[in-house]
């Protein structure tokens, strides 16, 4: 029993320094090698720690062969945009001036869903309440917002169209159907598959983005409008 | 940036001398074993080894692995106690053809052993 808590301490002391020589922004705000690193590192500690049939060294070099790996990778970083973009990836505007930008969130491997669900971490609840919403390379939103929104959502939007498809479970959440949609969407004219986004709210306040145009606030006839 | 690259050129250093060391100290405890076990290899094939013939080689193994302990599996290490412990039965009983075999069992592992640290296609898979 002692022997293990003396491993716990050497590998616990060990890790404490490499990750204290690794920089603070191991902690928060992580790269995404940084975050490999940290999941490896994990269970690199635990696996010597508790199994007493294999040599502490095992584990402690290999925790020093990931921190050599990341001081290399930093100072890479560090030499060049190009290289930095490479290891780390490069920040998406995915809100611009125009709207949301499908293209860039779909770089991203993320849809208006996604977007909306880190605006709603921020506060945002409407698309139309940033300027500006961009994803940093460490994954988190970075926000403008729009301080020039006339009229500013009261209740919660929802997502009725996006990447040029309709949302069926939220149709039906909201009692429309699809013809309702393309009525709306032709008065608009566009239709569903020229339409990136289109968010409704409780009292018919529609975000739409049409493809390659800026987004504009419209009224969408709701069968009985209400607030949720 | 400085104390990046000093840090690099640390555990760099640390790294390789370890690798060194490890290429060189622990392969030369087994090369110095297996002289060892070559020696009661031809005792035994002359029928002329005795148990503290053994019981020498398994005194000087025990203070081997304590120093390799740190460096190898200690699960390898187990299977060497057995097969030496086994040696001696043998050789107590003067059971000759058994004794060989396990000493030849025991060269082949003293060979394997330094293989899973030296760099080669079969170790880093």
């Amino acid at each position: 029993m002692l022997v293990t808590l003396i491993r716990t301490l050497i590998v616990f002391t060990t890790l404490l320094i490499i990750m204290r020589l690794m920089g603070k922004r191991q902690i928060g705000e992580m790269q995404p090698f940084e975050f490999v690193i940290t999941l490896i590192i994990a269970d690199l500690a635990c696996i010597p720690m508790a199994d007493m049939t294999i040599p502490l060294l095992y584990g402690i070099v290999a925790i020093f062969g990931l921190f050599l790996l990341h001081q290399i990778l930093s100072l890479f970083e560090r030499s060049g945009d190009k290289v930095k973009f490479a290891i780390s990836g490069k920040p998406s505007i995915v809100i611009n001036k125009n709207g949301v930008d499908i293209v860039e969130l779909e770089k991203n491997n993320m849809d208006v869903e996604d977007l909306i669900e880190a605006m709603r971490s921020q506060g945002y609840f409407s698309l139309d309440d940033l300027d500006y919403a961009i994803f940093e390379s460490n994954g988190k939103l970075s926000a403008l917002e729009n301080r020039n929104a006339e009229d500013k959502a009261t209740s919660v939007p929802v997502l009725l169209v996006s990447g040029g498809k309709e949302i069926a479970k939220n149709l039906t959440a909201l009692k429309l159907d699809l013809l309702e949609l393309e009525n709306f969407l032709n008065e608009q004219q566009t239709n569903i598959k020229n339409t990136d986004v289109l968010t409704v709210d409780g009292n018919g306040r529609a975000y739409l983005k049409k493809k390659n145009q800026k987004y504009i606030i419209s009224s969408f006839p709701l069968k009985e409008i209400r607030a949720w | 940036m400085v104390k990046t690259i000093i840090s690099i050129v640390v555990v760099a250093c640390l790294v390789i001398t370890g690798a060194i060391f490890e290429a060189t100290v622990i392969n030369g405890q087994f090369k110095e074993f297996e002289a060892e076990l070559n020696v009661l290899y031809e005792l035994t094939e002359n029928e002329s080894a005795t148990e503290e013939d053994v019981y020498a080689l398994q005194e000087n193994w025990q203070r081997k692995k304590d120093f390799l302990h740190a460096f190898i599996s200690h699960n390898e290490i187990r299977e060497f106690d057995l097969w030496i412990a086994d040696m001696v039965t043998y050789v107590r009983e003067k059971e000759w053809t058994d004794a060989t075999s396990k000493l030849e069992v025991l060269i082949s592992l003293t060979r394997q052993a330094p293989r899973s640290f030296i760099m080669n296609f079969a170790s880093v898979f």
